[in-house]
């Protein structure tokens, strides 16, 4: 008897036919996200990501053990705070992308807490850095500054019982804001906290993280271009040249990085023969569209962003490179 | 272009869930979300939406 056997379960393809109405009726922003709801379609909890089997059956005991709406569980939040009406409010604000909300919330839930603040100032760290990394999607205001993340990640690296799975998450996290911001700089410490702490842990799950930190490690720390494409290579799971999704990976990594353009370019253009056409394959246009561009055949990379910009022609961003590689090709050198 | 993969990473492990967790007697998955609702209130259970994306 699990958790599940108590529900009816109703899996529904948020971009396609029926699940296209209701993700927006339900506004939902990233996937996977899970609502838990009554039959008349009111919501008990909702969260977002799957994070383990434990970790989503645990959620889902936690709901069903306390069966209210959000909004007569609002009310009693209001009327006096508890952690356990904090565990479920904070979910449903960031499944929400209200990470304002969700950061108040485990704040104040933190405060609620005797123990266990080391769990709150990891959810802490992790709602602001997806705040933060929200605007770059949707480039609306940012909820939280890039400080505040670094704030919230050296907050939960002071802890006394930080845990080894907490360095890693704090660095992919700190990965993905130095990525978007261009500032390699700001993931080092968090890079190097979660190597060496998880240096000869025998966790497999926690070897295999650490052996893809390891490849920033290596190119932004130690500063060995080489060895880190090597590593990088490495760390391709099994198959991977002949999975766009994988090869295109690959290849961004190596021009967000300025290394291995050749090989990239290579790689990236079987991963455009290989994509799916759509979304797919555009996005992986895009990629070598970038690194013909940063080999100087900028008149190349304009004719593959127009490929993009057809593959997929509601997003707006392939016409915004289309006009920005037109503007590059026409400019005077 | 990079995959907008901060939730989507663990997209793929939740078939696998799904599956590994389903119980051995339960009603036909409802395919529509009307169903789903009916079902939830015929059984007197609560009804969970997997939203995911395929892409």
């Amino acid at each position: 008897m699990t958790a599940l056997d108590n529900v009816v379960l109703f899996k529904t393809d948020a971009e396609k036919d029926e699940g296209i109405d209701l993700a927006k009726q339900y506004t939902v922003t990233g996937f996977p996200t899970f609502v838990l709801m009554n039959a008349d379609g009111e919501t008990v909890n909702r969260w977002a990501g799957y994070g383990g089997p434990e970790a989503f059956i645990g959620t889902l005991d936690k709901s069903l053990a306390d069966p209210i709406t959000i909004a007569d569980r609002v009310a009693r939040w209001e009327a006096g705070p508890t952690e356990a009406d904090a565990e479920i409010l904070a979910d449903y604000h960031s499944s929400k992308d209200e990470f304002k909300d969700a950061v108040s919330i485990l704040h104040a839930a933190m405060d609620l807490s005797d123990n266990g603040k080391a769990d709150y100032r990891e959810r802490i760290f992790s709602s602001t850095a997806f705040g933060y990394l929200k605007s770059f999607f949707d480039q609306g205001d940012p909820h939280f500054t890039k400080d505040d993340v670094v704030k919230a990640a050296d907050d939960v690296l002071a802890e006394p019982d930080t845990k080894k799975s907490t360095y890693i998450s704090v660095a992919y996290l700190m990965q993905m804001v130095a990525s978007r911001t261009q500032d390699p700089h700001c993931m080092i410490p968090y890079l190097k906290a979660a190597v060496e702490r998880t240096e000869g842990s025998d966790d497999p799950d926690l070897q295999k993280a650490r052996q893809n930190l390891l490849v920033d490690y290596t190119l932004h720390v130690e500063g060995d271009k080489d060895k880190a494409v090597d590593l990088k290579r490495d760390s391709m799971a099994e198959g991977w040249k002949e999975d766009s999704a994988a090869l295109n990976d690959f290849a961004w990594w190596c021009f967000e990085n300025g290394v291995n353009y050749e090989e990239a370019e290579a790689m990236g253009r079987i991963g455009v023969e290989l994509a799916e056409p759509g979304k797919s394959k555009a996005m992986i246009l895009d990629t070598v569209a970038e690194l013909c561009h940063a080999q100087g055949k900028t008149k190349e990379a304009l004719e593959l962003m127009r490929q993009a910009a057809t593959e997929d022609p509601d997003d707006e961003y392939f016409q915004k490179q289309v006009t920005r590689f037109e503007e590059l090709t026409s400019s005077p050198s | 272009m990079r995959r907008h993969t901060a939730l989507t990473l663990v997209a793929g492990a939740v078939a696998t869930l799904a599956l590994a967790c389903a119980p051995a007697e339960q009603p036909e998955e409802p395919t529509t979300f009307a169903e789903a609702k009916a079902q939830a209130a015929d059984t007197q259970k609560l009804l969970l939406v997997d939203f995911y994306a395929t892409w």
